[in-house]
């Protein structure tokens, strides 16, 4: 029997899928309108406007979709199943962006709105180049927008095979809802409610990071797409200087990405560290370590042999290496080897044919005859079939295995003979050698960081049982490519292109070596933290360039911040891995177990006394501070561990700071611990809850019932702020919801006011709102509190003074529960993090005053 | 021979000794059989719970000690010596991964991930208010 569901909204999905059909078949009307115009010779402008119309059209239908799929998330439509498992009726506004790309689906529209983006600013700026690069612009997005096509190819027992995954489906047909009980219900609405966020993703680093990302993954398309027409025009460099801004563009807004994500690791997860090598954090950084090897051999002005093989291959493999990754994070090959990847949704097939294509259509391109590039079309298409029909048989992947060794040695052939060869000698020491040298350096990092990351694909393919890479591991050979990598930083601009002279080369960085090397000593005498003989050659390294590129701005550029911009991201760059090793390479946890060593220790090697347990109301010593568990306060499903730090002076223990590590409680998705960290100038004290007994959580939550703390007196005008100790309160103003017109003066006198205060935490998030009561009734003045479930506080206003326009108010909060009796904690001193956080903003200005520096001079 | 055909020849040397390094060194996922073969190697062993045996975690005693049994895939059960806290909602991980090298009778660990059913796959056990 068809059930009749009452009060769903079909009109959304109905304009969704619409919408996504249009997207799909515009982006391939503009693909081929565009390709027919870069064929045409005779200056008919007839396809190009076409693939124009289809681009905006596309355009349309991506906004569109988005616009839908926003739609029915912000208006927790849970008849879609992308709105249920994503959103719930409790989950805060402010994160419906974070819900809207915490799925497969909507990252990939996030993903497809960047390249629309960029695809409708090169058709207003490419000019002459616009058909080649439209065409790849526009063939990418047929692949992407089909990720969410979510439509069925069927073959009778030939093909069965879903392309995409749609999020317009309702939740009653989506195939991992079904079969809830609860859609049986023709009035299921009335009681569904979404599942929600997973709390770790509840963060406002879910809202930045993500589009962040996506838009560096976009912008390396631009470049990809460059040095293509470049080899289909057969004019091979002409298009570096307008690749040159959106390469480092790419640079910069990746760059800014990937390092929003090792923020949100280190503020708000629990890593205990800024990078963890994981899988999915490599696959990030990859793309962006060719990306910026190859936008630097894009520099080099007379670029040509070998060199501009490097650049073209580091330039194509940038893009190649983001749609890898996609592979890798979104077909679940992945699975256990990271904490972050997607789960399959059936489109490992659709993504590697996504990969395979644009790793396929350079070496298409750069066959020069043509009939071996129909020859090689051909035998493409056949190998395509062959591995549809018998993609399980072994002999394909041997098959296929030489199909792609040949075809990059063809490309290599082709390549040789299409390019530019060089004409005059070569100097090693020149600026457009060292620049060869440090691409190859970045090279191999990026071989040796996928190596590692593609071990489960290695798994898979040849039956192997490699497991993930260990972080020492990864810092030893990483290590030593940064300290290589740092020289070419420091002393690369002290050279000219083709010749120079050592002495004079000598003369030049001498000044930034001997400084770097006493600072280093120095350092190394004054702190222990640079002391560590594994990190002291990159400490002085990273220095060295760091003051020599400071040297070059001073010296060389006049100061002029116009052209200042490359050597301020050099020394940027350089502060990001000293800081990272300085704060990696000695953090210590503070929290070491001194008093309860086991003596039957069973296996030293392994022996770690990172975690120490604090009892309610102890205090333990810990390398300076003296730590004290002063109990929890439950606030919503936020457990707040109170942990105050005090310092010893002249004998007398006083309180330094106090910290509120969390766990967020959620019993669907398991519990979420959040670190809280102090923040000085010279480190950081980070403090994790690791364990705590969460049995009989309830009943413990019945009698542990936290009590105010001592009205807190305090006078507030509007707009004022006053802190409490895990909170700032802001006062919005008086409300009167009596009209004081209707009222006369007699002993009927009644005004009601509410107070309004706004709560904000650390972060700057509002996270609740108090409104306390005050009315008049006659002579007598009643004040009821206003209570912050959210925050825990209570507000009283006690008087309202006219004449100072301000209030006398008292203010208590939640403290001391007693849910668990003890703790168990880690807490880690990062020295010199900030060094990373000021390299982080140096590089990514540096980079922008040298992109607008370059576009402003083309102009 | 040009000098960057030499450095191009020698980088891609470097890679690919570096390649073989890197595998060589790599640790391995493998058994508990395998793993007390070669006491000194460390190993990744992927296995479940077993609920049914005890669990110990005494903070008191020891906070950075835990310890349980767990069964491999080919079906193998040993005990385990965690040095660490007892992860959070480790009863309810579905697929536990330990890493660490097999010493006498039990295994012994520096490092554990869990897989919790939750995250993503689970709709259809979900109950709905």
């Amino acid at each position: 029997m068809k059930i009749q569901f009452n009060g769903e909204n079909l009109l959304p999905g109905i304009l969704g899928n619409i919408f996504i059909a249009l997207s799909i078949s515009a982006a391939l009307m503009a693909a081929i309108s565009y390709f027919m115009s870069t064929r045409n010779k005779t200056g008919d402008k007839g396809w190009k406007r076409l693939g124009r119309i289809g681009f905006i059209l596309h355009a349309v239908g991506v906004v569109g979709a988005i616009i839908t799929l926003f739609y029915i998330i912000l208006n927790h439509h849970f008849e879609y199943q992308y709105a249920w498992q994503h959103t719930s009726r409790e989950l805060p506004s402010k994160y419906v962006f974070a819900a809207f790309w915490e799925g497969q689906e909507g990252s990939f529209l996030l993903w497809s709105f960047w390249h629309v983006v960029t695809g409708l600013i090169l058709m207003g700026t490419a000019r002459k180049q616009e058909s080649y690069l439209m065409t790849v612009v526009a063939l990418a997005q047929v692949f992407i927008s089909t990720m969410v096509a979510g439509a069925i190819i069927q073959i009778p027992g030939l093909i069965d095979y879903k392309i995409g995954s749609n999020p317009f489906i309702l939740t009653r047909l989506h195939p991992s809802t079904s079969a809830m009980p609860i859609l049986q219900n023709p009035d299921y609405l009335q009681i569904l409610d979404g599942r929600g966020i997973n709390p770790s993703l509840q963060n406002y680093w879910m809202t930045l990071h993500p589009p962040m990302l996506f838009l560096g993954f976009a912008l390396t398309l631009v470049p990809y797409a460059y040095a293509l027409s470049g080899i289909w025009r057969k004019n091979y460099t002409e298009w570096f200087k307008s690749a040159i801004p959106w390469a480092f563009a790419g640079i910069a807004i990746l760059g800014a990405g990937i390092l929003m994500g090792g923020a949100w690791a280190y503020e708000a997860l629990n890593f205990g560290g800024f990078w963890a090598w994981d899988p999915v954090e490599n696959s990030s950084l990859v793309p962006w370590l060719t990306l910026v090897a190859g936008a630097h051999l894009l520099l080099i002005r007379k670029n040509n042999g070998t060199t501009l093989f490097l650049t073209y291959f580091l330039i194509f493999l940038t893009f190649v290496l983001v749609l890898y990754s996609t592979f890798l994070t979104r077909s679940g090959v992945l699975g256990d080897a990271s904490v972050h990847s997607f789960t399959d949704l059936g489109m490992t097939g659709q993504l590697l044919i996504y990969l395979l294509f644009f790793i396929w259509l350079p070496i298409l391109m750069i066959i020069q005859k043509k009939s071996l590039r129909y020859g090689y079309l051909m035998l493409s298409v056949i190998m395509l079939i062959a591995g549809a029909l018998f993609h399980v048989s072994p002999l394909i992947k041997i098959l296929y295995l030489v199909f792609a060794g040949v075809s990059l040695a063809l490309a290599y052939l082709q390549a040789k003979q299409a390019f530019p060869s060089s004409t005059s000698s070569e100097h090693v020491l020149s600026r457009e050698f060292f620049l060869f040298a440090s691409g190859l350096v970045l090279l191999i990092s990026v071989i040796h960081l996928s190596f590692e990351t593609s071990k489960p694909v290695i798994n898979k393919l040849i039956g192997t049982q490699y497991a993930p890479g260990n972080v020492e591991a990864y810092n030893q050979v990483q290590g030593i490519l940064a300290v290589i990598i740092t020289l070419f930083i420091a002393v690369t601009q002290f050279l000219q292109y083709r010749e120079n002279n050592l002495d004079v080369f000598w003369s030049k960085i001498m000044r930034s070596i001997i400084v770097a090397a006493i600072l280093t000593f120095s350092a190394g005498i004054i702190f222990q933290e640079f002391r560590n003989p594994k990190y002291i050659l990159l400490c002085f390294t990273a220095g060295f360039a760091v003051l020599a590129n400071a040297d070059f701005i001073f010296r060389y550029q006049r100061k002029n911040l116009k052209k200042a911009g490359a050597s301020l991201g050099h020394i940027g760059f350089s502060l990001i891995i000293l800081g990272a090793v300085v704060s990696g390479g000695h953090k210590k946890f503070i929290s070491q177990n001194t008093s309860q060593i086991n003596l039957e220790a069973l296996n030293a090697d392994f022996r770690n006394n990172e975690n120490i347990m604090l009892h309610y109301g102890d205090t333990l010593p810990m390398l300076n501070y003296f730590l004290s568990y002063q109990g929890d306060t439950l606030i919503g499903n936020v457990a707040n561990y109170r942990v105050d730090y005090f310092e010893s002076k002249n004998g007398k223990l006083e309180k330094a700071f106090t910290l509120y590590p969390k766990l967020i409680l959620n019993d669907r998705m398991g519990n979420s611990p959040e670190p809280a960290t102090k923040h000085f100038l010279f480190k950081d004290i980070f403090t994790h809850v690791t364990y705590v007994d969460l049995e009989n959580l309830n009943r413990k939550k019945q009698q542990a019932i936290p009590t105010y703390s001592e009205p807190q007196h305090f006078s507030i005008q509007d707009k004022d702020t006053i802190f409490g100790s895990r909170f700032f309160i802001v006062f919005d103003g008086l409300q009167s919801f009596t009209d004081l017109n209707d009222q006369s003066y007699n002993d009927s006198l009644y005004i009601g006011l509410n107070a309004v205060f706004s709560v904000f935490d650390a972060r700057g998030n509002k996270i609740d709102e108090v409104k306390a009561l005050y009315e008049i009734k006659g002579n007598y003045a009643f004040s009821t509190p206003g209570i912050g479930e959210k925050a825990g506080l209570k507000i009283d206003v006690e008087r309202i003074n006219p004449a100072s326009r301000s209030i006398d108010a008292n203010l208590s909060e939640l403290q001391g529960g007693r849910l668990s009796n003890f703790i168990i904690m880690q807490a880690i001193v990062f020295p010199g993090i900030n060094l990373l956080w000021t390299g982080c903003i140096l590089m990514i200005i540096g980079i922008f005053i040298s992109v607008i520096n370059r576009i402003s001079n083309r102009s | 021979m040009k000098k960057s055909h030499i450095v191009l020849i020698l980088v891609i040397a470097g890679a690919i000794g570096l390649a073989f390094y890197s595998l060589q060194s790599s640790e391995t996922y493998a058994s508990f059989r395998e793993a007390s073969a070669h006491p000194d190697k460390i190993f990744h062993v992927v296995g479940k719970l077993n609920l049914e045996k005890e669990m110990v975690y005494n903070p008191l005693e020891d906070a950075n000690l835990f310890s349980f049994y767990l069964i491999d895939k080919e079906g193998k059960e040993n005990r385990v010596w965690l040095y660490k806290t007892k992860p959070q909602d480790f009863e309810k991980s579905e697929q536990v991964v330990v890493v660490g090298s097999m010493k006498g009778d039990g295994f012994h660990a520096k490092d554990v991930l869990t897989k919790c059913p939750s995250k993503y796959s689970d709709a259809q056990t979900q109950e709905v208010q």
